[in-house]
């Protein structure tokens, strides 16, 4: 049985202790939120396709070294490598026609991401004049979801962590849509 | 008891002016990342009160006279009590944990309060807020349901995919009744034989036989958090958080037989008992969504304060 971090912290007693330990599996009760957006000069079919393809997000979003999926449907699975860790997200629903992917974290690590738990949407809408508007957002719980979290692991942690991921991400997906390199690095086979 | 039926008629005589028609009532809604308590009356959509609130307020149960509103605050280890025709804020006590979900006893007298981190039930002295018991139920207890005919009071314990059944006579905790994944809040409308509880890991309404424990499961939509019935057509209107959809599902069914997508964070829902409405809080716009049961279409959408999540209707 894993306790949550909350309760080995009082078990503990000492923030060295909860600092060795593995990350909390239950979230609390107070979420927050996370949003992005960005206009791109691509056409909304094009830029949907880079969303939906699940196991692709390294291929755009400059902080995800890596990347693997076990699928593009509901149910699949992808594995982020992030510069501290990795993390796993789960894909809960696709709307191809609505330009709107749904998932959330099926499996944290608040090393790697000082999240206990998201649910994250992702829409592509059309903005006119062959350009679209990304929408991303978020609803999430701070990595430490006990009443004493550390400064690391609070709310503001937690809300900026997703915030710098999407904003990042953003940019990279309007850079790879344009045909601009992605946080520098040249577009494949250039 | 006289004075207290003075109060009663105060209230509701102040109530009526604040509203405007008699015939309106008054929604009453938790926003958590706003801290307030926020009233709409339900005619014209005007707001009828504001009152800020002490840290993250989540859940919100009614005392049986509807003279007071008790309030939990997960994040801050407070219970909050509200004087509704004043509209004061009469105490905040810090019973510590983490409370979360809150039920009146209608006998007036008693509170039961879950503490999300603690895994147990508190059961408090409706006036003083003193604790005068408590039980162990399964990992994280989110709703609470208490049914008054037969004495017994139900958690939703999320973390342990399971129902607690509390017997409030000696407050012992006399079955377990596994329900789905991630048990979160009940249908509170009440219905004398079957308990509905929304699972919003697995997705779907678990109905429960009070009398058999048995169990049967409807599949919704992602992260149902909410669910009210419709008592004229004993339909049940599910709020699918992570979906952005409403789902309109008929007892018996194996499926939903309706969907309506709203967008947003849909969460809490009540439903109105004079008009074919329900109201929705939706979390991520900040409103509140009128739904029009009969088109099945959201009619209106009223802005309140941050980070809506529970609510109730005011008769």
């Amino acid at each position: 049985m894993t306790l949550p971090l909350s309760r080995r912290l009082a078990i503990c007693g000492a923030i060295a202790c909860a600092l060795a330990s593995s990350p909390a599996l239950a979230h609390g009760p107070t979420p927050q939120k996370a949003e992005a957006e960005v206009v791109i000069a691509a056409p909304p079919e094009a830029v949907w396709k880079l969303v939906a393809d699940f196991g692709a997000i390294a291929g755009w979003h400059p902080d995800v070294k890596s990347a693997q999926a076990t699928g593009n449907g509901p149910g699949a699975e992808r594995v982020l490598v992030l510069e501290k860790g990795e993390i796993t997200d789960g894909l809960d629903e696709i709307d191809p026609a609505g330009h709107r992917m749904a998932y959330r974290l099926s499996k944290e690590n608040v090393e790697a991401f000082p999240v206990s738990f998201y649910t994250a949407t992702i829409t592509v809408d059309d903005a006119g004049g062959g350009k679209s508007k990304v929408e991303w957002a978020a609803r999430l719980y701070r990595g430490d979801t006990g009443n004493f979290p550390p400064d690391e692991l609070n709310d503001e942690a937690a809300t900026s962590a997703m915030t710098v991921f999407f904003e990042d991400g953003l940019k990279g997906l309007k850079a790879k849509a344009e045909g601009q390199p992605v946080d520098g690095k040249a577009p494949v086979g250039q | 008891m006289k004075r207290r039926r003075a109060l009663r008629i105060v209230t509701a005589l102040l109530f009526m002016l604040a509203a405007g028609a008699a015939s309106a009532s008054e929604l009453l809604v938790v926003c958590q990342s706003g801290a307030e308590l926020r009233g709409v009356e339900t005619q014209h959509f005007t707001t009828t009160r504001q009152l800020k609130l002490p840290k993250a307020p989540a859940a919100l149960a009614l005392s049986p006279d509807r003279a007071s509103a008790f309030i939990t605050h997960p994040d801050a280890g407070l219970l909050t009590r509200v004087d509704l025709a004043r509209s004061a804020l009469i105490t905040s006590a810090a019973i510590g944990g983490q409370p979360f979900g809150i039920v009146a006893d209608p006998d007036g007298r008693t509170l039961y309060v879950g503490d999300w981190s603690a895994d147990r039930v508190r059961r408090l002295d409706a006036a003083s807020l003193a604790e005068t018991g408590s039980v162990a139920v399964g990992r994280s207890p989110a709703g609470l349901a208490l049914d008054p005919a037969r004495r017994e009071l139900y958690s939703a314990d999320r973390e342990a995919g399971a129902v607690s059944i509390i017997d409030l006579e000696t407050f012992t905790r006399v079955a377990t009744v596994p329900v789905g994944e991630g048990p979160y809040s009940f249908d509170t409308s009440g219905d004398r034989r079957t308990l509905r509880v929304v699972n919003v890991r697995s997705g779907d309404l678990a109905e429960i036989d009070k009398d058999s424990h048995a169990v049967t499961r409807l599949a919704v939509g992602k992260m149902p958090y909410g669910a009210a019935s419709l008592s004229r057509t004993g339909e049940v209107l599910v709020a699918n958080q992570q979906s952005g959809t409403l789902s309109l599902v008929a007892a018996g069914a194996s499926r939903p037989i309706r969907t309506l997508r709203v967008g947003g964070s849909p969460e809490g829902v009540a439903v109105d008992p004079s008009h074919p409405r329900a109201y929705v809080a939706d979390w991520f716009s900040d409103q509140v969504l009128v739904v029009d049961l009969d088109a099945l279409q959201v009619a209106a959408r009223i802005g309140v304060c941050k980070g809506p999540r529970s609510l109730t209707l005011l008769p």
